[in-house]
């Protein structure tokens, strides 16, 4: 009898490789939810006009935050939805276990968000050539990489960051759903508590806002990834497939 | 080699008892029959081995490692049935190209061969797929994948006659090729018994017997003739199965032993399938008697 041995290392990397190629869709819908965000980036977040001596000044501050809270969004979908019944049976097709299959999740999801971050801040530089062809625009002041690399490159870590925390967030959250179906009002509960209560402003002001510099915040953030990835891990070592 | 050792397996879900009492072993390179009826816990068994779902109580080996979330029985044992499925971004070709960076003998040519004699469309998506092609299709991975431990779970459910054949022929030939343990489950022993070394019997969860297929032939034997002296026969033994041919002659199935010869009385071997639908039922009577 001849048995093959294969070590985590090596069913891990077929796992990613053999995912990235099944979830190319889920990079053509970034794609999409990146564009829908330009379009509603288009008219600017805020405004301001000022007359000085007959001549009006209007400024404008167009921002991608808009693409940043559609690809928040699809973070979100993208990490809860790669734990739904349908993707997790068809990864027990093939040789797997559950932490294999967690951990070559994960990697999936860290490299897509490095591919979202990379792309919603780059998107930038696409508004900022075709705002002048569609708006009466005479001057676009914008940071650009070169102007200011160091801070280009942390801003760029930051934005991975946290659409990776928040597509953490969804993994761990559709491993619960898939555990217990009850676990959806939990999560409900949960997201219009920490706002709200006490206890979770001190959390979200911990996290986002007592931080010296934006790389305490990366840190942080990565952090918090690591927590919420460990979780599900621990939650779905106990779970059974194809019942 | 033991391949596979049970030892009192058992599996609770909520509101039933799927397997009460498993205990067996399985020795390396021979084909194997899992019979047993509708919600004898066949399909809990084999995804027990396969580790997809983990065992309540009892001992539980494959490759003497438990099943249950390990990477060495994934990658050496495969469970075909009707719940497989694939990412939809993939095409059939597509899974048959990745196939091969996890299993690490899977045969290429038996896979190409097989998928264009069956004349599956390269080009169709796994869910797409008519229930017939589904099952051909899980088929042919099945067998390509050549681990070392391959479970089909109800194979055939919803192949044409004429694929169900070939795909016993496809199982023998390339088993005789590269031996290796394969367990089947089925409800239709009759048109797979030509495959099968041994049969294990599985009733509510229990183990009724596991032996040799000319073990079970030899099981059992029937008496047919007129009532009163059938009776007399088989007096104070075991009766498996027991029928009214019409008001005088009567077909009783009795466990086999040395009977005296009684004129009138025929005697008839009883086929692996019947042994296996007697030994398994625990109603008194027929469906006949049930339109009385």
């Amino acid at each position: 009898m001849f048995l093959s041995n294969s070590t985590l290392g090596e069913v891990v990397r077929t796992q990613v490789k053999f995912k990235m190629n099944a979830y190319l869709g889920t990079l053509v819908s970034l794609v999409f939810v990146q564009l829908l965000g330009l379009v509603f980036s288009m008219n600017g977040t805020s405004s301001m006009s000022t007359n000085i001596n007959n001549t009006d000044i209007q400024v404008v501050v167009v921002s991608t935050d808009t693409v940043f809270i559609f690809v928040a969004i699809w973070a979100l979908f993208i990490g809860n939805v790669i734990t739904t019944k349908g993707y997790r049976n068809s990864n027990l097709s093939f040789v797997t276990n559950s932490f294999s299959n967690n951990l070559s999740n994960i990697i999936v999801l860290i490299m897509m968000s490095v591919f979202a971050g990379v792309t919603t801040f780059l998107s930038n530089n696409i508004l900022r050539t075709v705002l002048p062809l569609f708006n009466n625009v005479d001057y676009v002041k914008s940071v650009s990489i070169i102007d200011d690399p160091l801070g280009s490159i942390i801003n760029m870590g930051l934005l991975i960051c946290l659409i990776l925390m928040i597509s953490a967030g969804g993994y761990l959250w559709g491993t619960l759903v898939y555990m217990h179906k009850a676990y959806m009002f939990l999560l409900i509960v949960l997201i219009i508590a920490t706002p709200t209560t006490k206890t979770g402003q001190m959390i979200l002001q911990f996290i986002f806002v007592d931080n010296g510099s934006l790389l305490f915040l990366i840190v942080k953030l990565i952090g918090v990834s690591i927590v919420l990835f460990v979780l599900a891990i621990v939650c779905s070592n106990r779970l059974e497939v194809r019942r | 080699m033991t391949v596979i050792d049970c030892q009192n397996l058992k599996k609770r879900y909520k509101r039933m008892n799927a397997l009460e009492d498993i205990t067996f072993q399985l020795e390396d390179q021979k084909i194997t029959g899992l019979i047993g009826r509708n919600g004898a816990g066949k399909t809990t068994l084999l995804k027990v081995l396969a580790g997809f779902i983990r065992e309540s109580s009892g001992d539980v080996k494959v490759f003497s490692n438990n099943p249950y979330n390990n990477l060495r029985v994934s990658a050496n044992s495969i469970l075909v049935d009707d719940q497989m499925s694939f990412p939809d971004s993939l095409t059939l070709a597509d899974i048959l190209e990745t196939a091969p960076d996890f299993y690490k003998r899977w045969d290429a040519e038996l896979a190409t061969n097989l998928f264009r004699y069956f004349r599956l469309n390269p080009k169709q998506l796994h869910a797409r797929l008519s229930k017939g092609n589904k099952a051909t299709f899980n088929m042919i991975f099945g067998l390509s994948t050549r681990c070392e431990l391959t479970m089909f779970d109800e194979p055939t459910n919803g192949m044409d006659e004429a694929v169900r054949s070939d795909f016993y022929r496809a199982l023998l030939k390339d088993y005789i090729a590269h031996p290796r343990t394969i367990l089947i489950s089925s409800h239709h022993l009759a048109e797979m018994e030509h495959l099968l070394e041994d049969i294990l019997l599985i009733h509510k969860g229990k183990v009724v017997f596991h032996q040799s297929l000319e073990e079970v032939k030899e099981y059992a034997v029937a008496l047919q003739g007129p009532t009163n002296l059938v009776e007399k026969m088989t007096a104070g033994k075991e009766i498996l199965h027991t029928k009214q041919l019409d008001s005088q002659r009567k077909y009783v199935v009795i466990r086999r032993e040395d009977l005296p010869l009684i004129e009138g009385v025929m005697i008839y071997p009883v086929s692996a399938s019947d042994v296996c639908m007697y030994v398994t039922d625990d109603r008194k009577g027929g469906i006949d008697d049930v339109f009385k």
